[in-house]
């Protein structure tokens, strides 16, 4: 994967032309809500993916890239809204750049373009999941089980699994279906061949002895085996006057007297009297017909049993009592399965009457093949109709519902059966008045009929052989599929899990140090629950705050990431994920990226520039690895924090004797400033529950900050006996006294709000020396050479110098020991 | 069944994602059943040549070319 370098942006979303140097380290947006800190992630995200999450998804129909990706200015050329990204790939040890525009998001153009750098691109735009909001980070801790397993999934980028397991589920129950149909017709088969060799059961020892009786009588050998290819007329052919008569004497008297029980037997007291029964058992079912439908809702049920939530309907998401609900759920479960059980029974009554249908079929064929085939022929069509419809029948009755179609399927008043009956008395009077055939025929037809029967019982059995190995492998390969897919996953979610509970202990170590949690996958459901300081496993919005919450979804975020990417996880943007992340646990937060995930840059946006300071001053962020946005502009986009800026901007209103909007301008200007002073330098302001800082509360407690540090840097310099460094220290400190004293705001502190207020009714020639005095000022708390704002660095709590990047401001503060020798 | 050791091959590929490890040690179980491994040399590619998965392809693979 890559670092950012830098990023340029030109009319792109709330962006006109903006350039930031990331530097391949971590780096944070900061400013207050619409200043266009989202526009950056926005940037980031089209660059490496061409896609804009925030503009696609639920909720977001009427928005595309295409018509809102460029700014407003612009949106009819989308051609100009571009992203240029200059990164390092640190695989392979080089700087690329890709660019990509609105109007053609699919076609970034790559340099250089040599196919690993676009290889490497290609798999960044295959994980969009490197940015992440708030609204999204919460969907992994208090999502439903199965949304959450949904989310989780996707992050991981196992939705590849589900399918691929549904895929073969759905083979291996077409395979089994198709197995069951090819048994029923290798049984028809077998019932034919016996009925044609007049034996019992098809072995091999059994039909050799039947067909050997036969060949005795025509003087052919016997046959010692019976294998896949061996012909039981095997040598008829060669004997003369053997061409076998189209209508086999005694064999069709056989199959004619079967089909003559077969139709009677469906048209009997008895028969009739069983299919009422069936007619009754279903017509019982009918009221709950619905139920019978669809058998898989008592999954469903039992899934939203799992996932409700004490309070909504998962479905639905209309309110219920616990109780009320679980009552209402259990009862259609209850109804469910009794339906389950009556559809069962009706099953077991049908089956009967579906294999005498199905078994009619190949009798009344073969009858209506004799008719066709007599020296006079007669009508087939009294057999054919019959087969046909008690073929449409069995097929009816097999698939149970509708019960209105399974109950007609049944109708006994079935003439046609009757017209058959009659129709094979013609049939018989006919087959009796073929001459009578020799011993020698009849076992010249018995052979004949009998092969025709065993060819026809072979390919039947093959089929079924073939379908059966079929199945197999597909029940096999689903239940391996099955097996250890689960037992990857479940490994998975203890690594996940693992480093989700190391992490979220080292955020809240304090108060949560044997935290604990539960990641359980099943059934395409991921349950997930957390200790609640020992009294047991809960949801995570069960009880812990809204900041412990993002804090676990930030450490769930971080596990499955470094799980998906491992090594390769090396950027990553965090939107304003951890806004109500508390005071006492932001620094954890900051140490917690710093110290686990030292490869990988981090783009944070915050509109809190405490938080901006706790990252800075953890070390998480640089000094410089920060952009600061003061206010947005429709026509201008976005607005730093730049001295050089805003200074600018102060002196154009001032010259053009705009005061009101200078003097707003410089006071939103100093309240920034002040506030990274009393950061820096440790300035002490009363607290504010409501963390809103005025000039007034800043600037003193800044001043006060300086004057100490000044203050305790001579006492050092006199405890070491360096009277040079007192005096230079001393005219520093006068310096920066009468800079204070010329900006008139140590008068200020008596009462701010009047006297701030008061620079907006001055006239040009009255500003102007205050924002001399302020320039002034403002550089008493820089280094001279490098410009660095001048910070302090401490020992736990002792102040143990003040200094600049780069070194030239350097006030030792630790003074020297008592019982030290000068 | 040594059902989480991963497909042989698909150890040397360095940019595996989650889902193709855990479809790894799937195809390695089904190679070392003796009645599969021929099953298992035809759904390798099916299951990770490309981002989604065919049941035609898959279906072919179980079954053979006679499927």
């Amino acid at each position: 994967m890559i670092t950012v370098e830098r990023i340029k942006i030109e009319e792109f979303r709330g962006i006109r032309d903006l350039t930031v140097d990331l530097g391949s380290a971590n780096f944070v947006v900061c400013g207050p809500n619409g200043t266009g800190k989202s526009g950056i992630v926005d940037a980031l995200e089209f660059g490496l993916t061409g896609k804009i999450s925030r503009l696609i998804g639920k909720g977001r129909g009427a928005l595309s890239v295409k018509e809102h990706g460029p700014h407003v200015n612009s949106r009819t050329h989308p051609e100009k809204a571009v992203v240029t990204l200059e990164v390092w790939i640190q695989s392979l040890g080089q700087k690329a750049t890709i660019t990509r525009d609105v109007k053609s998001p699919k076609t970034p153009k790559i340099t250089p373009d040599d196919p690993a750098i676009r290889a490497v691109f290609e798999h960044v735009q295959r994980h969009p999941e490197f940015s992440l909001s708030r609204r999204e980070i919460i969907k992994y801790v208090l999502a439903e089980p199965g949304e959450r397993a949904e989310e989780v999934q996707a992050l991981l980028q196992l939705d590849k699994l589900d399918t691929t397991r549904k895929l073969l589920l759905k083979i291996s129950n077409a395979a089994t279906r198709d197995l069951k149909a090819l048994e029923g017709e290798r049984d028809r088969a077998a019932t034919h061949l016996m009925s044609a060799l007049g034996i019992a059961e098809v072995k091999a020892l059994t039909l050799l002895a039947s067909v050997n009786a036969k060949r005795a009588a025509l003087d052919l050998p016997a046959l010692t085996k019976l294998e896949a290819t061996t012909s039981i007329r095997d040598g008829l052919e060669t004997q003369s006057g053997v061409s076998a008569p189209k209508v086999p004497k005694i064999q069709a008297k056989t199959d004619i007297a079967k089909g003559l029980a077969s139709l009677e037997a469906i048209t009997t007291p008895e028969s009739e009297a069983a299919w009422s029964g069936v007619v009754d058992a279903l017509s019982a079912l009918k009221e709950n017909e619905a139920k019978l439908a669809d058998m898989t809702r008592d999954g469903m049920l039992a899934t939203a049993l799992a996932l409700f939530d004490e309070e909504h309907c998962p479905v639905c998401e209309i309110e219920w009592k616990p109780d009320e609900f679980r009552a209402v759920v259990e009862a259609q479960r209850k109804q469910l399965k009794a339906a389950a059980a009556e559809r069962k029974r009706a099953e077991g009554l049908i089956e009967p009457v579906v294999v005498a249908l199905e078994g009619l079929r190949p009798m009344l064929r073969q009858l209506a093949a004799y008719a066709r085939d007599l020296p006079t022929p007669l009508a087939f069509e009294p057999f054919a109709v019959v087969a046909k419809e008690a073929d449409r029948r069995a097929e009816v009755l097999r698939k149970f519902l509708p019960l209105d179609d399974a109950i007609a399927a049944l109708d006994t008043d079935w003439e046609d059966v009757q017209l058959a009956i009659e129709h094979i008395a013609a049939l018989s009077a006919s087959v009796e008045a073929l001459s009578e055939p020799t011993d020698r025929d009849a076992a010249r037809d018995f052979l004949t009929v009998g092969q025709e029967r065993l060819e026809s019982w072979r390919q039947a059995m093959t089929k079924y052989t073939a379908g059966k190995a079929k199945a197999d492998a597909a029940a096999k390969v689903y239940a391996l599929y099955g097996a250890t897919t689960d037992k990857a996953l479940e490994a998975i979610y203890k690594d996940v899990e693992a480093e989700f509970r190391s992490y979220y202990r080292d955020i809240n170590g304090d108060d949560e140090s044997k935290f604990e949690a539960q990641l359980t996958p099943s059934l395409g459901k991921l349950g997930f629950e957390v200790d609640f300081y020992g009294k047991g496993f809960f949801p995570p919005g069960a009880y812990h705050s809204e900041g412990h919450q993002d804090g676990m979804g930030l450490c769930l975020y971080l596990a499955l990431m470094k799980h998906l990417l491992g090594d390769q996880f090396t950027f990553a943007v965090l939107d304003d994920v951890l806004m109500s992340v508390d005071a006492g646990h932001r620094r954890e937060v900051c140490t917690l990226l710093r110290a686990k995930f030292p490869k990988t840059q981090f783009v944070l946006t915050t509109h809190d520039p405490v938080w901006l300071n706790h990252m800075k001053s953890s070390k998480l962020v640089a000094g410089k690895s920060a952009i600061t946005f003061r206010k947005w502009h429709v026509d201008h986009g976005p607005q730093e924090w730049k001295q050089t800026d805003v200074w600018a901007e102060v002196d154009q209103l001032v010259a053009n004797n705009e005061i009101r909007a200078a003097a707003g301008q410089l006071r939103h200007y100093l309240e920034y400033a002040a506030a990274e002073w009393c950061t820096r330098l440790g300035g002490r302001v009363e607290f504010r529950s409501d963390g809103k800082y005025e000039l007034g509360d800043l600037l003193p407690a800044a001043f006060g900050a300086m004057n100490e540090l000044y203050k305790r840097a001579k006492s050092t310099a006199q405890s070491w006996g360096d009277k040079a460094r007192v005096d230079e220290i001393n005219g520093c400190h006068t310096t920066f006294t009468a800079a204070v004293t010329q900006s008139q705001s140590e008068q200020w502190e008596i009462n701010p709000a009047v006297h701030f207020n008061e620079w907006a009714n001055f006239q040009r020639q009255d500003f102007e020396p205050v924002v001399a005095a302020f320039k002034r000022l403002e550089s008493e708390f820089e280094c001279p050479a490098c410009g660095d704002l001048i910070y302090v660095v401490r020992s736990g709590k002792t102040k143990e110098a003040a200094r600049c990047g780069c070194a030239k401001v350097n006030l030792n503060l630790k003074p020297k020991p008592k019982d030290a020798t000068a | 069944m040594k059902n989480c050791v991963m497909d042989e091959d698909a150890q040397h590929e360095p940019e595996q994602s989650v889902a193709n490890r855990v479809l790894s040690t799937f195809i390695a179980a089904v190679r070392e059943d003796e009645t599969l491994s021929e099953v298992a040399t035809r759904m390798k590619p099916v299951l990770f040549d490309g981002d989604t998965v065919n049941e035609a392809s898959l279906r072919q693979a179980i079954f053979g070319d006679d499927s």
